[in-house]
């Protein structure tokens, strides 16, 4: 494919250079956190102690007259302020932007400093004085989902943000804000003529983003009265339309801007510090500036920590006949974007497998922890972890080969999802077969080590695969402006947080119009000029804006084209645009070059050509009881791990030697940064099996430094690391192209799990998979 | 009290300065909010990550947890520092030919990391490049294309006769 | 971060001055790392800091026939690590100074700064106390020495008093053939806090073969360095067999009172003693020229 690839694009398909490279290695300033405005004040957050309590008193009185102190504001202050709704969040409206009488967690925002600069705000905060009536807390997810339980939240308010997330409907006197409900088939009757019933209890636990830019947010009024924001956020057209219905702005009134964002992996979506900044700039009347502290960040948002119950049939002959899944998701002290990450995850938690009967239950709960939202694969990771340890299980169980067991089950092209929706473009069995190539997978069950042995290295592999589906239905805009030097600038709300989109979107921006790569410029989302865009998020902008792209690139085209037609005297279909000059298909040589059309069209320095498109995509409605639906989702993206692994016996300590990761990317316009999102996700997802975890006491975080919560580093990195591209081309994207950004996070957790289990005959079921968790079982063996 | 504040001198970059900053004052801060080269980045504070590497003398620092009026009379080179005449030093040509970067932030640090590094081991082996640069974080998880980055690097300035 | 006034003595006499003057107020500052940290976090403040940089001549490294390495408090954990003095005379010391944080830290932080922190989870006090190194202290009263091994008091607890400033870490000639190790063990990232590290000493006993003296310490375990000294009588003059080397195992682990953690529930962490240990010993002995198991 590669090859005729080639011939057929010029841009597309190739590993350019990134566009964004020279900014990038030479300090100069592209963040949020870089940004500056003249006369700007500096805030701080003073936040809760408590993880539940009403509060009684805030003494503000004495920070206020502190060195550099312009400002100090409170949740009270909200509550008589005129015009404001102070309350956010894009499921539920039930996060204030200051808390309003209750603390619902340890880091909920009480107070704001504003002062002249950034330490001397932070040094303030310890003059202010809150006095709290605590409340009991509320810490287990599946206790907090229970009747009679203490409520996070008294009452909830839908936000209506999103087409997917329209129909919510918060239950009354619960915690659970959102409940998910799959039925297929008699999952009782599947059971019972079911050979084996396999029954198991998972953890997955909460876990940071660690993105290295912390989150910060610059606002202030322009001269025109417009609330302007500079944000690193992935989600600036929701900013834009959530500041204007808290502070009853028109939209043409708030202006969103993000340069380049310091990563992100969903830590950075919706709203973060950008209302807070806003009514900061609104009170002082000069420019606020807020940025994070590491501490700060890591109870900002967080990976959701998941406890799932797996219960499977199958028959003799290898067949899954029933499943049924229950899932608590402890969503923290506001839902965020948490009920779709329940719903998304939720249908997909029967796996990537042909199962007749299916009974899921996903509940989005409430706790008195830090919230909980998007990370990089939403909550898939987390499902697939359970799924993908059990499957092993069973093949062991009806002595068989684990890969063996998953190909003969495994989804294959039109065969109908647990949602009931056929799937279309999912190289699941490609992955799989791509993976066990490269690991060089030896089939038959595992050799575990011999009962009494102590010491030395045991070494195995395993395997594991999983399925993602894309948020849908979801919008994506862009303008194409082509300048009469052929040059070209591409509006879109896209946000470059290093996925490496000002590069895929220049590619296909100047395959579509055939310039070169260095004539595209990507522009930065600015809600002024930039249209909407859901969200840069789910590995959905290669596709959808990719496809916006090429729809307006075409418009532009066919502007050139009709110039071009009249002058070359041919007709617009028999032309084509390539290497900057249109021509004659049939005679090349019959052609004009690019600014020869301009001068035509217009004969104007300084002239352009428009062109716009809008793509959406639909979702059939789904239903709320059975969560059927004819297509749930427009494109699937399926990965497979595998990985090998070394298991010091005497310390229980596992080194992964090797990790193969590969990903259907439906077609890879550029094949590079296509691998270093597989093999970058796959290896952040190993530091999240073996080590990572977000460690909780009553509420209180007790790793939130990078001291003590140790990510991924160069030393953690195995010797063997490859990622491969698997392509399998979706009908409707763009060079037949789907996403990326998390399918390498699907199963390496339980490809990890596996491996140990086959050199150690240990089941790890909570992760991570600690060396103490692996030698307890290890000594419980013997 | 006594004042809590000093003045001092320090050479950023080959040009030097004189400043008064307070006692506490970072040298990070220093550099980002008064002479405004935001090159340098703060990304734990607590000198694990190695977003903000500044070299002291031709060492590799924390910016983030070294006091300004301890750098005081020293040479201090940040990631401005090392194109020369709009030309962008060698380690910087290798990061961008072998895409060791995504969201980039931690890039700042990697690349100041790596120039210290080939300034003691010109030629490192792939283990000394893990240990040297083992407290340095990419979040994005791009290690195998810094792996390469820095080997790239290593030839290009032997290339160059250093 | 709290305003805080930096004082810059010119002298090793004028710093103990400040020390005398500003008592409860004032701490000392050497490379900053970690002192940086709790300010810059709000949990510790002072009004004045005392800025040892400022005093020169306090960080050679050198060797003193008789007496061993003397190594200045103000040298910084680089320093150490990269001397070829003590990659000569002690190449415990360049073995495990190059496993501690980071370079950066390394080329900020000093050896005295590390020592005086007290802090349980650092890897230098582990080659040191098995090495007999002595911690030199001055204070306006005068000096006074300290042996490590009697140094670290508890956690974040050294012997030091409040008017002593640690000046000098004195480090005697190991035993001639002698053989040394250092085994950090990290039971999550290979970058985090160690479980444990255990550095050990062994030396051939006269007639070879056998078990001369051997010295084992802990580090990052429980809440102080610790020289476990109960284990060089176990050992002398035996054969150091693997059974042995288990009964040396379980008698550190006998010893050791962990810090459960992230890292390792006390019972974990007992059982990494016992591995460490063995590791290490069997590792010194191989370097000593004794065959061991």
């Amino acid at each position: 494919m590669a090859d005729g690839r080639k011939q057929e694009f010029a841009v597309v398909g190739k590993s350019v250079p990134r566009v964004d490279g020279p900014p990038k290695v030479t300090g100069t300033p592209i963040y949020t956190v870089d940004m500056e405005r003249p006369g700007m004040l500096h805030a701080a957050i003073l936040r809760s102690t408590v993880p539940h309590g009403r509060i009684r008193r805030v003494d503000k009185s004495r920070a206020e007259q502190a060195e550099g102190v312009v400002l100090v504001v409170t949740g009270e202050d909200l509550k008589t302020m005129p015009g404001i709704d102070p309350y956010f969040g894009p499921a539920f409206r039930d996060q204030a932007i200051l808390a309003i009488d209750k603390v619902r967690y340890i880091g909920d925002p009480i107070a704001a400093v504003v002062a002249t600069r950034r330490e001397l705000a932070y040094e303030a905060l310890d003059l202010i004085d809150v006095e709290y009536e605590e409340l009991p807390p509320v810490l287990d997810p599946v206790e907090a989902a229970r009747p009679g339980s203490p409520l996070v939240h008294e009452q909830l308010r839908p936000a209506k943000a999103f087409a997917d997330l329209a129909e919510i409907e918060p239950g009354k006197a619960t915690n659970v804000c959102y409940h998910f409900k799959l039925r297929r088939g008699d999952v009782e009757q599947g059971f019972a003529q079911s050979a084996h019933v396999f029954e198991d209890w998972y953890y997955s636990p909460p876990a940071q983003h660690m993105m290295m830019e912390p989150h910060a947010a610059l606002a202030w009024v322009d001269s025109d009265g417009v609330l302007t924001v500079i944000t690193g956020s992935q989600s600036p057209s929701y900013v834009k339309g959530s500041l204007g219905a808290i502070f009853g702005l028109p939209q043409n009134k708030v202006r969103v801007m993000v340069p380049l964002v310091g990563g992100a992996y969903g830590g950075k979506l919706y709203d973060k510090l950008e209302p807070l900044a806003s009514l900061l700039t609104f009170m002082a009347r000069r420019p606020v500036k807020i940025q994070l502290t590491r501490e700060e960040v890591f109870i900002t948002i967080t990976k959701h920590g998941v406890v799932s119950h797996v219960r499977t049939g199958v028959s003799q002959d290898g067949k899954i006949l029933a499943r049924k899944v229950e899932v608590y998701w402890d969503t923290g002290a506001y839902a965020d974007i948490a009920p779709r990450v329940v719903h998304k995850s939720g249908y997909t938690s029967a796996g990537a497998y042909r199962v007749p009967n299916i009974w899921i239950d996903s509940y989005c709960v409430y706790t008195n922890k830090p919230p909980a939202g998007a990370f990089r694969g939403f909550g898939v990771p987390q499902v697939v972890w359970a799924l993908e340890s059990q499957m092993d299980m069973i093949a062991e169980k009806l002595g068989r080969d684990p890969l063996q067991f998953r190909l003969e089950n495994v989804l294959l092209e039109g065969d109908l999802f647990a949602t009931g929706t056929p799937v279309h473009s999912a190289g699941l069995k490609e992955s799989l077969e791509a993976v066990a190539r490269e690991i060089k997978w030896e089939p038959g069950v595992r050799k575990a080590v011999k009962p009494g042995t102590k010491s030395g290295v045991a070494r195995a592999k395993g395997v594991a695969c999983g399925i993602k589906a894309v948020i849908t239905p979801s919008i994506s805009g862009a303008i194409v402006v082509m300048n009469n030097d052929a040059s070209v600038n591409v509006l879109t709300s896209t946000v470059e947080m290093g996925q490496g989109s000002d590069t895929a979107l220049s590619q296909i921006a100047a395959e579509e119009l055939g310039v070169r790569l260095q004539d595209v410029r990507v522009m930065h989302p600015d809600t002024a000029v930039t249209p909407y865009d859901t969200i840069t998020a789910g590995s959905r902008s290669t596709y959808h804006m990719g496809n916006a792209i090429r729809l307006a690139a075409q418009e532009v085209k066919r502007q050139l084209f009709e110039t071009a037609s009249d002058r070359l005297e041919v007709d617009p279909d028999q032309l084509v645009a390539r290497d900057g000059r249109i021509f004659v298909a049939e005679a090349p040589t019959r052609g004009l070059p690019i600014p020869e059309v301009f001068q035509a069209r217009f004969g104007a320095r300084g002239a352009t050509l428009q062109g716009q498109a809008v793509f959406k995509t639909y979702a059939a409605p789904m239903d709320h009881e059975t969560g059927q639906s004819e297509k749930v989702t427009e494109y699937w993206f399926p990965g497979a791990t595998a990985a090998e692994v070394e298991v010091d016996l005497e310390t229980g300590k596992v080194r992964v030697v090797k990790l193969v990761e590969a990903c259907d990317v439906g077609r890879a316009i550029n094949p590079h940064h296509c691998e270093q999102q597989i093999i970058g996700s796959a290896l952040i997802s190993l530091g999240q099996t073996l080590f990572e975890q977000m460690i909780l006491e009553n509420g209180e975080l007790l790793n939130p430094t990078l001291l003590d919560y140790k990510v991924l580093t160069l030393k953690d990195v195995p010797e063997s690391a490859v990622p491969i591209v698997i392509e399998v081309p979706h009908k409707d994207g763009p060079f037949g192209a789907k996403g990326v950004g998390e399918t390498g996070t699907l199963s390496v957790s339980a490809a990890i799990g596996n491996a140990v289990y086959r050199a150690t005959g240990v089941r790890v079921k909570e992760l991570p998979i600690t060396p103490e968790k692996v030698l307890r079982g290890l000594r419980a063996g013997q | 009290m006594e004042a809590m504040e000093r003045q001092i001198r320090l050479t950023v970059n080959g040009q030097e300065h004189e400043l008064t900053i307070r006692d506490n004052t970072l040298l990070l801060w220093l550099l980002r909010d008064d002479l405004k080269l935001v090159g340098t980045r703060e990304g734990c504070g607590t000198g694990v990550c190695g977003a903000c590497t500044v070299l002291l003398d031709g060492r590799p620092v924390n910016s983030c947890l070294t006091l300004a009026a301890q750098a005081a009379g020293h040479h201090v080179t940040t990631i401005e520092g090392l194109a020369t005449n709009g030309r962008l030093h060698p380690v910087q040509e290798a990061y961008i030919e072998e895409r060791g970067f995504q969201c980039a932030f931690c890039t700042s640090g990697f690349i100041m990391m790596t120039k210290a590094l080939l300034d003691e081991i010109p030629n490192p082996s792939e283990e000394e490049v893990r240990e040297y640069l083992s407290e340095n974080i990419c979040r994005c998880a791009g290690y195998p294309d810094i792996l390469r980055a820095v080997q790239n690097a290593s030839r290009k300035l032997a290339a160059r006769g250093r | 971060m709290r305003p805080f006034k930096l004082l810059d003595p010119r002298s090793l006499d004028e710093a103990c001055q400040m020390l005398d003057r500003y008592g409860e107020d004032v701490k000392l500052m050497s490379g900053g790392t970690a002192i940086l940290i709790l300010l810059r976090q709000r949990v510790f403040s002072k009004p004045y800091f005392i800025n040892l940089k400022a005093v020169p001549g306090l960080d050679g490294i050198r060797d003193e026939p008789g007496t061993g390495l003397r190594i200045g408090a103000l040298a910084t954990l680089r320093a150490v690590e990269t001397s070829p003095i003590v990659r000569q005379r002690a190449p415990l010391i360049t073995e495990t100074f190059r496993l501690v944080a980071n370079v950066r830290v390394r080329n900020s932080g000093t050896l005295g700064g590390n020592l005086s922190h007290g802090d349980y989870r650092l890897d230098p006090p582990a080659p040191l106390l098995v090495l007999g190194a002595k911690a030199v202290a001055v204070s306006s009263r005068g000096r006074n020495t300290y042996e490590l091994k009697e140094f670290f008091r508890g956690l974040f607890e050294t012997a030091l008093q409040p008017d002593e400033i640690l000046t000098e870490v004195v480090v005697p000639d190991a035993p001639p053939k002698a053989g040394t190790a250092y085994f950090k063990y990290t039971s999550l990232s290979e970058t985090d806090w160690p479980c444990l590290g255990v550095a050990a000493l062994v030396t051939p006993s006269d007639g070879g073969g056998t078990c001369g003296e051997l010295r084992v310490a802990v580090t990052s375990v429980a809440e102080r360095p610790m020289l476990l000294e109960h284990l060089g009588p176990l050992a002398r003059g035996k054969r150091l067999t693997e059974r042995l080397l288990e009964e040396l195992g379980d008698a550190a682990a006998e010893r050791v009172d962990p810090i459960a953690d992230a890292r390792g529930s006390e019972w974990y962490k007992k059982e990494m003693v016992r591995v460490f240990v063995r590791r290490a010993v069997r590792e010194a002995a191989r370097r000593a020229g004794l065959a061991a198991g």
